[in-house]
Order: structure tokens, then C-alpha cells, then sequence
């Protein structure tokens, strides 16, 4: 990829591919998810969810599956409306590059 | 390297972390590999790279939440700079010298808090560098405060007036205050608390008394049936003797005991003291730490 991802772009991914399933997805998911977006090291992304959990923007929890535990992680309260402030983020910072792609001032 | 080796050396690089972490990327890891299925094992291994990268990258993910400073802002959570906001004499000192370096995307900093957000994004773009892509955060922010000056002068003034607040005498008679409106709950409470401790005291202090008598009465008892043995001898001296071995049995047990009680005794008791005296005082000595 050309442009590179940074820390906020990762996280709001991350948040994005989660609260995409209500019931919470699991680590292997959600990095294969990721990659269908970008381009990213497998080993980034637990510092990734290890961190957005941190931050309470995502919880885990442990669910029986194929007779051993599966950790589940899900996007929080906090986490969405982090989320939500990424996304409109997003919007504003697209709209903004491609004006002056496409040559108006802003 | 086969899965398990991966995992045996990823553990072995993980020694250093705190062990919660150190649980929680060992149990990531392998839910990865059994997600990944055993047919993708070699696969898994190959993306994910060597275990000291995967290693690395963890301890640095740990590392950046704990500076506390850094990425945690760069991630463009908001609160923390919202919040930013109330100290902003700091950013006195580094006006002049942010004025348009690396935060090529200052045509965002309007002024506007929501900007905020967007100039994190800007920091990120040299995530790699680190202490530059921190700078560059800062920068973004940096501008605002520029734009709307107003914000330093009122938080200046603001300062001296908070400092004799907590100082003054409003301090005791808020005590006091606190003291009064509490006390009707406080008193009882603290007199219940005083009982207790002393019944529990005096609980242990009689479990080890009744340790030591019932030790005493064994010996005693020992004693009295030697006697007893000695006056039946000329009775029946079979009966005699048996009763005189076993009083001289249990008076050995008993004085066994009863030594071994005492010491126990001696070694326990001070020690209850102490401990119910420390529990009374630690209320104090707290309190005279806060103020």
C-alpha cells in the first residue's frame, strides 16, 4: 500500500471489524478481516487489542467453542462512540484531501 | 520451528513482561493458531514472523501505554484532550518554536476543539518515528491553543485564586463541620469497632488459657490416678499397677503439655496485645498523615 496506516486509522479499523459482529469476534477473525482492508503485520494487531481493551474501548470474554476457550472481544459503550468520533473523523479528513485533489481551495 | 516450539520460545521472550500480560498474549497466540487450523500451522508461522518480532512488538505495545504521554494521545482519544485543556500554561513555553513544523496539516487548526482529532491523525502518519510522531501531535494541538488565546489567560487567572482555598482555615471548619454532621454515626460505630477488637482479643486470649488449664488437668489427673494406683496396691496389685503406668503416662503427656501450652501461651498472648493495640491506633495514625 502506499499510504501508510497509523496508530488512530489502525484503531478505528480494529473497532470498525468488531463492532461489525454483535455477538464479538474472535483474534484470527478479526485479523483476517483487517487484512481484506490493509495491508498489516499479524503480530501488530494483539498490541492493537490489547490496548483498545485497555482503553475499555473493547471487552473479552471466554466462550466455549470446539471444546476449548475461545476469547471473544467486543466493542464497549465507549468503544462505539470512540468509533463514531474516528468515522466522522474519517469523513471530514476524506473530504478535505480530495477537495484539494481535486483542486479547490478549501 | 514447528507450533509448539513457536510458543515454547514466544514464553521464554515473554518473561519479563508482568505475567497478566504475559498470560493474556500466550492465550491470544494459541487461540490463533487453533483458529487458524492445524493445516495452516506453517502459515501462521510465516505471517506472523519470528517469535522475538512478535515478542518485541507486544513489549512495545506495553511500553507506550505506560509512558502514558505518547501513543495514548496519538491515538486521537478524545478526553485526554479535551481535557489538555486545563493546563495550558505549558504550552507558554513551546509556542513559539511549534509555529509550523512537521504538522503540515495546520490549515485544520481553526480553532476548533474537534480539530483535535484531526491533528492526531497527522501525528500518526510518522507513527514509526515515535518521539516525532509525538511532536507532531502536540504541534497540532499546540496550534489551537495559539488560535484561542483566551483559554491560557483565563486559566492563569484561575490558579492563585484555587491555591488559598485549600490552604485557609475553611479547611478546619469544614472538618468540623464533617466531624459534627458524622459523629452521631461515627461514635457508635468507633465504640462497636473498640468492642469488637477487644472480644476478639479476649476470645483468643481465653482459647489459649483453656489450652493451657486443660493441659494442667491432664497432669493433675495423671497424678491422682498414680495415687490412687499406690493406695489399691495392697488390694489388688495387677489393677494397681496398670493404674499407676497410666497415671504416670498421662502426668508425662500432661506436663508435656502443659510446658508446651505455656510457651505457646507466652508467644501468642504479647502478641494479641500487640496487634489489638496496633488495629487501635492506625485510625490515628492515618489520620495524621493526611494532614
Amino acid at each position: 500500500m502506499v499510504f501508510n496506516t497509523g496508530a488512530a486509522l489502525l484503531d478505528a479499523i480494529v473497532l470498525a471489524v468488531v463492532s461489525q459482529e454483535d455477538e464479538g469476534t474472535y483474534g484470527y477473525k478479526i485479523t483476517q478481516d483487517v487484512k481484506k482492508a490493509i495491508e498489516v503485520s499479524e503480530s501488530t494487531l494483539y498490541p492493537v487489542l490489547r490496548r483498545l481493551q485497555k482503553d475499555e474501548c473493547l471487552e473479552v470474554y471466554d466462550r466455549q467453542f470446539d471444546g476449548r476457550n475461545r476469547r471473544y472481544y467486543k466493542v464497549t459503550e465507549k468503544g462505539l462512540i470512540q468509533l463514531n468520533l474516528y468515522q466522522s473523523e474519517w469523513k471530514s479528513y476524506c473530504a478535505k484531501i480530495n477537495s484539494i485533489f481535486e483542486g479547490g481551495a478549501i | 520451528m514447528n507450533r509448539i516450539e513457536y510458543m515454547r520460545r514466544l514464553a521464554a521472550l515473554l518473561q519479563d513482561v508482568p505475567a497478566e500480560e504475559r498470560v493474556a498474549t500466550m492465550q491470544y497466540y494459541n487461540d490463533y493458531f487453533d483458529d487458524a487450523g492445524e493445516e495452516n500451522e506453517e502459515k501462521v508461522i510465516e505471517e506472523l514472523g519470528s517469535p522475538e518480532q512478535v515478542a518485541a512488538e507486544m513489549k512495545a505495545g506495553l511500553g507506550r501505554r505506560t509512558e502514558e504521554s505518547g501513543e495514548f494521545r496519538e491515538t486521537g482519544y478524545a478526553n485526554p484532550q479535551f481535557e489538555r485543556k486545563e493546563v495550558p500554561v505549558k504550552y507558554q513555553d513551546t509556542e513559539r518554536h511549534n509555529s509550523g513544523n512537521q504538522y503540515s496539516g495546520s490549515s485544520y487548526g481553526g480553532g476548533q476543539e474537534r480539530r483535535n482529532g484531526a491533528s492526531s491523525y497527522g501525528g500518526n502518519q510518522s507513527r514509526g518515528k515515535g518521539e516525532d510522531a509525538y511532536m507532531g501531535g502536540q504541534t497540532g494541538s499546540n496550534y489551537q491553543y495559539n488560535g484561542n488565546s483566551q483559554y491560557s489567560g483565563q486559566h492563569e487567572k484561575q490558579s492563585p485564586v484555587r491555591k488559598p482555598w485549600t490552604s485557609s482555615g475553611l479547611k478546619a471548619i469544614l472538618i468540623f463541620l464533617i466531624i459534627l454532621i458524622a459523629a452521631p454515626v461515627l461514635i457508635p460505630l468507633a465504640v462497636a469497632f473498640v468492642c469488637c477488637v477487644f472480644a476478639f482479643g479476649i476470645a483468643g486470649f481465653a482459647i489459649f488459657i483453656v489450652l493451657a488449664a486443660v493441659a494442667v488437668v491432664l497432669a493433675l489427673s495423671g497424678l491422682v490416678l498414680f495415687i490412687k494406683g499406690m493406695l489399691t496396691m495392697a488390694v489388688n496389685p495387677a489393677a494397681a499397677m496398670a493404674a499407676m503406668g497410666a497415671g504416670m503416662m498421662l502426668g508425662v503427656i500432661g506436663t508435656i503439655a502443659t510446658v508446651a501450652a505455656v510457651r505457646l501461651c507466652m508467644i501468642v498472648i504479647p502478641g494479641l496485645f500487640r496487634f489489638m493495640i496496633n488495629i487501635c491506633k492506625k485510625p490515628f495514625e492515618r489520620k495524621k498523615a493526611v494532614i
